[in-house]
């Protein structure tokens, strides 16, 4: 498919050149468009579905179902957001299945990432976390909603933290540059956040109660109302936690008694969150659909304190909110041959540092995007589409001139399966910005089946994307530190992937290996020259192993499904403009290897859990010292399900967390929780 | 076939090496020694100390730690050598504490109670008054105080109310000096009394220099908050407290030492920033005679990228150097004629050299 291209436009600015660079692009997609065509093996006879197509390719015809289901995205009723895969044919997708998915509901996606899935984040205890996927830096991976990215415009990065799980049905994450698709910042990857269209007869509900260690509390609920064409979804939840856990302070100098460590209790580092979404979706047939999705979100924090700072300073509270309005509406017609899709959004972020509303942080964004797709045949469809956004911010250290900033992007994508074993896909993408150069992303991806044989198959995907971001706000208007003339970081990601699946009677699951090499450059810090100021900095290589396996089974004849992922991932800084002895050296922040093991073994509706997780040391800044050593975290769960009658189940679950008592960091300075628990009851009706 | 050649490709897609080389650096250090302060990073590495061998030339990173056996835990923002103690005012965690100023070991602990954010102090007797913002002084300039710390109890015995964020102090006959950072002028404490008068600025200030007839020069300096083009350094004549302004574009609002005078106050190195041959702006050291009162047509040095501070010692100017607080700055001294004249490693982000006389 074909990219975006993205412009921006200063509102009382005569742009006459505008539709001018607008002719120029579509001509220049066109042409690649036309040269991929070209180049392209004469169109085969081959019919195949298209999308998920060498997946579900049979191993076994009787099995049909079941490698469909353990080797796609679910693209039933699918979530609103998009054909990640299919225009995507040679990147790295992955979907959290439901069962795992059930498993964190309660918490964030913070922990739903790092038990789940190959993926590293620095965090503190609930209050702050960051993801580092394939060794980038938190603001080089987007997180989605709808058409929505959420990383905020001034910081450019998201907490993981406060993204509740409870509100949302499914969670897909791309590994590797996504910008083609997703736009600026998506270097290292693209999360995205997913609800599922139910199209719900009658009333269902759920009521979920949670409640854990450190005065940790959840209360969701979900209503589901509808006629089969038109649904209301409200999905509510209020989650706090005290966090008041004990660890062992290593921070305490009493140089008086000779004291170096204590034991001590975390102060002043409570949480709490509440949020609501609206979903109201009517469908006009099954080829015509319409959704709107509102997602209202209150965050309150303390800020953890340090250690030494928790001893020192135990009155010290520093509180901050961060206050979200997200609105998504799309409207879906795939009657006729070009199907299409017009969509629209609001965004409202406000964030307030210790209760100072004085200093205003605040931001609003409306994006509109309309995109259109035509399947030429079974084997061949195209994309193209453009998505425009105006941004403007209010806060407090910038300029009053700057009032706001458009963007427009142009997106193209093409899909062909060339024959019945190999897919291909292009995508294009053109940003532009206001008064900043963005470039051109193309990303050509492909897959291909190996062999297909009765109970096992094997694809080989591979893609290269070029990627990039736009400085932050912040990086280019802050008071007068801001550096307007910041180059776009900019990131081109090469991978090559292996899959093979296997199913017999008893067993089913999959092998998925896949390497990478991902660059990126112009990396932008805050450096100190004469005065903290952004710069264009560093290069920065990551090159990695990620090995990720699930398998069903029966164990003992109990039903069992086990999965490891496991992530080498050697990301080293090449060149720095600033002195530094860390070029050659593992990046901080990034485990040099890290993985996960998890199994569950279902008994009459009981499901006994374990899981465990390794991080390896970790450096935390350019020198070697204050290095983070490595930890190893264990967990238990279990849960079992009672169906009360058809119309009412009932779910009890209970976790023990950290059962090792590890006394670990993740962030240099913090603590981090011992053992802890959380129990959960969930009461479904209809 | 097609499997092997590609698992191959695989494999070969990963060469990765990596090495890392440990670099202790522990040495012995002789006497007749200097500090070099390094802040460290606000929200993770803290504060460490470098010492200065001027009789063997060196620099030994790690002070506090191969003394005390242990890190520091806060920030250091300043340094301050008073009757045989070298007091620190540590910020997060906010304190002020205090080694032998012979042997750096710290025997007591510091002083947390009514300390918050301290920047700056002087001493005066018995006392030591500490400046102090007290909190988020850029949202709310009346937070700000003097701690007046009694060194015999080692403790806080009075908050003198002191709004607009004080800063840089000095003590000049009975006067306590504060230079304001977040109001246009300078305040003046009577020791006795502590009622406040203020002489009014052009600029905000941040730090002074007390030359040998004990009048002050202060910076002005223009920050976000306090925009001026009135910058430079004020010349306070203590006896009438009047001001007069020198004026220097570009003088650095950077919360370090920016301005270090030579052994017989005849010149003021002052951070400050100039343009490079390619016209991006960058630190520089600027020179202040005072016998003319003027500074030099030409900078000491131009083009020092991260310049964090400023310091004089042994005919020397001190340079430091920290473009980021990750990783290891670096001290640079020249020579008065502003010829390089040598670079050592110091700890992450360098910002003062302190004289233990």
């Amino acid at each position: 498919m074909f990219g975006t291209v993205s412009y921006i436009i200063q509102v009382n600015r005569p742009i006459p050149y505008i539709s001018f660079a607008i002719k120029m692009i579509m001509k220049k997609i066109l042409i690649c468009i036309l040269l991929f065509f070209a180049l392209s093996p004469a169109y085969s006879n081959i019919s195949c579905a298209f999308y998920t197509a060498s997946d579900s390719i049979s191993i076994n015809a009787q099995k049909t179902n079941i490698l469909t289901v353990f080797d796609t995205i679910q693209l039933n009723e699918v979530v609103s957001y998009g054909k990640l895969k299919k225009y995507q044919s040679g990147a790295k997708i992955e979907m959290i299945p439901d069962r795992k998915f059930d498993a964190y509901r309660d918490g964030s996606l913070e922990q739903l990432l790092s038990r789940t899935l190959p993926i590293v984040l620095k965090s503190t205890a609930g209050t702050l976390s960051t993801i580092r996927l394939r060794g980038t830096s938190p603001n080089h991976t987007s997180v989605n909603f709808g058409g929505i990215n959420l990383n905020s415009l001034t910081l450019g990065q998201s907490n993981m933290s406060n993204v509740p799980m409870y509100l949302f049905d499914e969670v897909g994450v791309q590994f590797g540059s996504a910008s083609t698709v997703n736009g600026s910042g998506s270097i290292g990857g693209a999360i995205h956040l997913g609800l599922r269209n139910n199209w719900t007869k009658g009333v269902k509900a759920e009521a979920r109660i949670s409640h854990g260690s450190f005065g940790e509390e959840l209360y969701g609920t979900k209503i589901y109302l509808g006629n089969g064409k038109f649904e209301s979804v409200t999905r509510a939840y209020f989650y706090k936690k005290d966090n008041n856990f004990k660890f062992t302070n290593t921070a305490v100098h009493d140089f008086e008694k000779s004291i170096f460590q204590i034991e001590d209790k975390q102060r002043n580092a409570s949480v709490e969150n509440k949020g609501l979404i609206q979903e109201l979706n009517y469908k006009f047939s099954e080829e015509e659909t319409l959704i709107f999705n509102l997602w209202l979100e209150k965050d309150w924090h303390q800020i953890q304190q340090n250690m030494q700072q928790n001893y020192y300073k135990p009155e010290q509270k520093e509180p901050y909110e961060d206050k979200h309005i997200r609105l998504w509406t799309s409207y879906k017609n795939n009657k006729k041959l070009f199907k299409y899709e017009l969509s629209g959004g609001y965004v409202y972020d406000i964030g307030i540092d210790n209760g100072n509303t004085d200093d205003t942080i605040q931001t609003q964004r409306i994006i509109g995007e309309a995109s259109v797709e035509h399947e030429l045949n079974k084997k061949i469809s195209y994309k193209i589409g453009v998505k425009a956004s105006r941004i403007s911010p209010t806060v407090y250290t910038y300029s009053d001139d700057l009032e706001y900033e458009d963007r427009l992007d142009f997106y193209a994508s093409y899909f062909h399966k060339i024959n019945r074993k190999l897919t291909a896909t292009i995508n294009l993408r053109q940003g532009l910005v206001t008064d900043f150069s963005v470039p051109f992303t193309p990303t050509f991806g492909f897959k291909y089946l190996v062999f297909s044989k009765e109970n096992q198959a094997l694809n080989i995907n591979g893609n290269v994307a070029k990627s990039y971001r736009v400085p932050t706000f912040n990086d280019r208007f802050w008071g007068d530190q801001g550096n307007p003339d910041l180059n776009p970081e900019k990131g081109m990601n090469y991978e090559l992937g292996f899959k093979w699946n296997y199913s017999n009677n008893e067993t089913f699951g999959h092998i998925q290996l896949n390497t990478y090499f991902l660059n990126v450059d112009e990396w932008i810090l805050w450096v100190n020259n004469n005065g903290w100021e952004p710069q264009n900095v560093q290069k920065v290589e990551s090159k990695g192993l990620e090995l990720m396996t699930a398998w069903n089974y029966l164990f003992f004849g109990l039903k069992t499904e086990s999965g490891f992922n496991y992530s080498y991932t050697s990301t080293e800084r090449k060149k720095s403009r600033t002195i530094s002895d860390a070029v050659g050296r593992q990046l901080e922040y990034v485990p040099l290897h890290s993985g996960n093991f998890y199994s569950t073994i279902n008994y009459n509706n009981t499901d006994f859990s374990v899981d465990f997780k390794y991080t390896d040391k970790q450096y935390t800044n350019e020198e070697d010292n204050n290095i983070l050593s490595s930890y190893f975290l264990l967990n238990f769960s279990v849960g079992h399900q009672f169906k009360l009658n058809n119309k009412n189940k009932f779910k009890i679950k209970g976790m023990l967390n950290n059962i090792l008592d590890t006394d670990y960091q993740s962030t240099f300075g913090y603590a981090m929780p011992g053992i802890n628990y959380r129990l959960s009851l969930t009461y479904n009706i209809n | 076939m097609k499997i092997k050649f590609l698992s191959i490709l695989a494999i070969a897609a990963f060469l990765f090496a990596s090495c890392d080389s440990d670099d202790n650096n522990d040495k012995d250090h002789g006497a007749g020694t200097s500090y070099v302060v390094n802040y460290g990073g606000y929200s993770s590495d803290k504060s460490s100390i470098s010492v200065y061998d001027d009789v063997n030339d060196l620099l030994t990173n790690n002070h506090f730690e191969t003394v005390n056996t242990v890190s520091m835990i806060s920030n250091v923002q300043y340094a301050y050598n008073y009757d045989g103690n070298i007091y620190m005012m540590g910020n997060n965690t906010d304190q002020v504490f205090w080694v032998d100023d012979q042997t750096f070991k710290q025997t007591e602990n510091g002083i947390t109670d009514d300390i918050i954010k301290p920047r700056y102090c002087v001493a005066d007797g018995d006392y030591l008054y500490v400046s102090c913002w007290g909190g988020d002084i850029w949202a709310d300039i009346t937070l700000s105080y003097i701690a007046k710390i009694n060194l015999d109890t080692k403790k806080v015995e009075k908050k003198i109310a002191l709004e607009g964020g004080p800063e840089g102090l000095a003590i000049v006959d009975g006067k306590l000096y504060a230079a304001l950072n977040y109001k246009n002028s300078i305040a003046v404490m009577d020791l006795d009394t502590e009622v406040f008068s203020y002489i009014e600025t052009q600029a905000v200030s941040s730090y002074f220099i007390k030359d040998n007839k004990d009048n002050l020069y202060a910076s002005q300096i223009s920050t976000y908050s306090s925009f001026s083009t009135e910058t430079g350094l004020a010349y306070i004549n203590t006896d009438t407290d009047e001001y007069e302004l020198y004026k220097l574009d570009g003088i650095s609002n950077s919360y370090v030492n920016i301005i270090s005078a030579d052994d017989d106050f005849s010149k003021l190195y002052v951070m400050t920033s100039a343009y490079n041959a390619d016209w991006s702006i960058s630190g520089a050291i600027a020179v202040f005679d005072t016998a003319t009162k003027s500074f030099e047509a030409e900078n000491l040095v131009n083009g020092v990228s991260g310049l964090n501070g400023v310091g004089f010692n042994d005919d020397k100017v001190f340079s430091f150097v920290s473009p980021s607080t990750t990783a290891n700055g670096k001290l640079v001294t020249y020579s008065t004629d502003g010829t390089l004249i040598k670079e050592y490693e110091t700890g992450i982000s360098p910002l003062m050299l302190l004289e233990v006389k």
